[in-house]
């Protein structure tokens, strides 16, 4: 298991650059998990979670 | 370390044995709005960015080459985007959990991959981002 960590101000394209991550990774056979911290304008919507497979867990208090 | 409810879970589930690879640390930058937050808040971008593997400037369709060139200049004296890069790296690690919830680390070896440590991202260019997704690929093959 691999651990990446992208961090950023708000706005930065976190999520933006981390669902391009997943896609890609994705498709090299690679299954992902996101660990979140900040919700922002992006979010990791339910037919992004079903179509790559992924679980996404919010902590809470970010 | 701090065992968090997350990591309570999973020694329940029985993986009280877990190995994991970390890094790499990447930090995002929004393009357009770095000089505002530069000028703004200095001391958190140079704190989002120290020790960091990559520093990626997002959004670099909608600045201009005087704009980059001013990024590039100010991310310079920290290391960034210089011509003799740092690798890659990241660390792999084995914990185990006690039921004292006591852990212990053992960091068993250092992985390196050699490539730019500032990438420009835009939705126009998605080369980037791929490059970023190779060489986490190219990490785990060096395993």
């Amino acid at each position: 298991m691999r651990i990446v960590s992208i961090s950023g101000t708000i706005d930065s394209g976190k999520t933006t650059a981390i669902k391009e991550l997943i896609t890609i990774l994705g498709a090299q056979g690679k299954r992902s998990a996101v660990i979140v911290n900040e919700d922002g304008e992006e979010t990791y919507d339910d037919d992004f979670i079903s179509s790559q497979q992924i679980s996404v867990e919010h902590l809470r208090g970010g | 370390m701090i065992v968090t409810k997350e990591l309570r879970n999973v020694t329940k589930m029985g993986l009280r044995d877990i190995q994991y690879d970390i890094g790499p640390f990447i930090t995002l930058i929004d393009g357009p709005s770095f000089s505002f937050n530069w000028e703004e808040r200095p001391k958190l971008l140079v704190g989002q960015m120290r020790d960091v593997d990559r520093v990626v400037i997002g959004r670099s369709d909608l600045i201009d080459a005087k704009e980059l060139e001013h990024i590039r200049e100010t991310l310079t004296p920290y290391g960034i985007g210089t011509q003799s890069s740092p690798p890659l790296s990241g660390i792999s690690a084995s914990t185990k959990f006690s039921s004292c919830e006591k852990n212990k680390k053992k960091i068993s070896k250092a992985l390196n991959v050699a490539g730019n440590n500032l990438l420009l991202l835009s939705n126009q260019n998605s080369s980037s981002i791929n490059e970023l997704a190779q060489q986490i690929l190219s990490m785990d093959q060096k395993i």
